[in-house]
């Protein structure tokens, strides 16, 4: 209930302060909302699955959004940004689409 | 269903060369949950702390896609209205032209209608003064009237061009249509044409850029209507019979464009009213 609650007043943070994404930081926001999706997705079959644990998800979403923004970031100093950008879409896109599948096996096949 | 049964399934007639994506999409599950579930075993509580951390963390989650969604939906309309002001300042600039245009037409006339007041004093100021209309009439300076004819050539239905024209439409007017038009038109002795309102002079050229046909440096759009003024007598039959005529004529039933001819007894082609020359100067000393 109160991870309910840390949802809802986190949408209403975002949208009552519209944070200003430094400018700097603004080609790694998708990716880190990617990033942050496909931990969602995990947490959400680890729920299904019945061993969900609130410390991996935390860790896993963090690590996820800074590793992902991490990579991103080596990528364009290294001069590859774009396409690392899209290594990490893929991987995470993958990723989502299999949870989503399993969470769906979940939901239909009980 | 347990994942072991999925990996025994999906590995026969797995492909190798995909290990990488598979072992991606096998390991979707962060194996944490699965590490976390062995260690701490069924009996411990949740705590209070832990939902707090979670629920910070979800905070965190819905502000970040939500900065993103907002960071989205705000980008595209400053994208959008980038192109309108654009857009905006391109149709009011070319209206400025426009009325620049016109105004420039207004008092040239004006100029004419004064510099031949003001030349019909003596029998010289007389001279010179039919010498200057004679001038400004051949050069297009003035607009005038008179009888002739009207050509109006028009594209025809769309048709998918074959291959080898690179599937150009074949059934639209080209500058060069309009080229031979004008050009036989002079030929059958026409004293002054014009093409859509634009006169054509010694100065215009009529020239295609991109789809688009340009009689000096303005763009027209079909129908083209070219006005012809000269003999009433002679114009029409001797345009009727000149090349031009045929090449277009084997053009329209070719291509399907419009081609039509019609006579009139009145006819106003309009001024150009920008024929500076920028580097011819008059021989004075003849």
């Amino acid at each position: 209930m109160i991870a309910l609650l840390g949802l809802v007043i986190g949408v209403i943070l975002g949208l009552v302060l519209q944070p200003t994404i430094p400018v700097a930081l603004q080609p790694y926001l998708p990716i880190a909302v990617v990033a942050a999706l496909d931990a969602v997705f995990g947490g959400a079959r680890a729920y299904l699955d019945g061993i969900f644990n609130d410390r991996v998800f935390v860790i896993s979403f963090l690590g996820n959004v800074l590793v992902a923004a991490l990579v991103v970031f080596l990528g364009d100093q290294l001069g590859v940004g774009a396409q690392l950008s899209t290594g990490v879409v893929v991987v995470f896109s993958i990723r989502i689409f299999a949870n989503a599948a399993a969470i769906r096996r979940h939901i239909f096949h009980g | 269903m347990s994942d072991a049964s999925l990996g025994l399934r999906s590995n026969t007639g797995r492909d190798p060369s995909l290990s990488l994506l598979w072992r991606i999409s096998d390991d979707a599950l962060d194996p944490g949950y699965r590490e976390a579930q062995v260690h701490v075993g069924a009996g411990e509580q949740k705590r209070w702390g832990h939902s707090v951390v979670l629920a910070a963390a979800l905070l965190v989650l819905a502000a970040l896609v939500t900065a993103a969604a907002l960071q989205t939906v705000r980008g595209a309309p400053a994208a959008n209205r980038t192109r309108d002001d654009l857009a905006a300042r391109v149709t009011d600039a070319s209206q400025q032209v426009d009325a620049a245009r016109a105004s420039l037409a207004q008092m040239g006339a004006e100029v004419s209608q004064l510099r031949v007041e003001a030349l019909s004093g003596s029998e010289t100021d007389r001279q010179l003064r039919d010498e200057l209309l004679a001038y400004e009439l051949a050069s297009g300076l003035v607009a005038v009237t008179g009888p002739g004819v009207t050509v109006e050539l028009t594209d025809g239905p769309p048709t998918a061009g074959t291959g080898d024209t690179g599937g150009a439409d074949l059934a639209k007017v080209l500058d060069r249509d309009l080229q031979v038009v004008v050009n036989g038109l002079f030929a059958s002795g026409a004293e002054a044409v014009s093409v859509n309102g634009q006169r054509i002079t010694a100065l215009s050229a009529i020239r295609g850029a991109g789809g688009a046909v340009l009689v000096g440096y303005r763009p027209l759009s079909p129908p083209y209507v070219v006005n012809a003024i000269g003999s009433p007598e002679t114009l029409e039959s001797q345009f009727a019979a000149s090349e031009a005529a045929e090449e277009m004529r084997t053009i329209a039933a070719t291509y399907g464009i419009g081609f039509a001819t019609q006579e009139s007894d009145s006819i106003t082609v309009p001024a150009e009213s920008d024929l500076s020359l920028r580097y011819a100067e008059p021989r004075r000393n003849q």
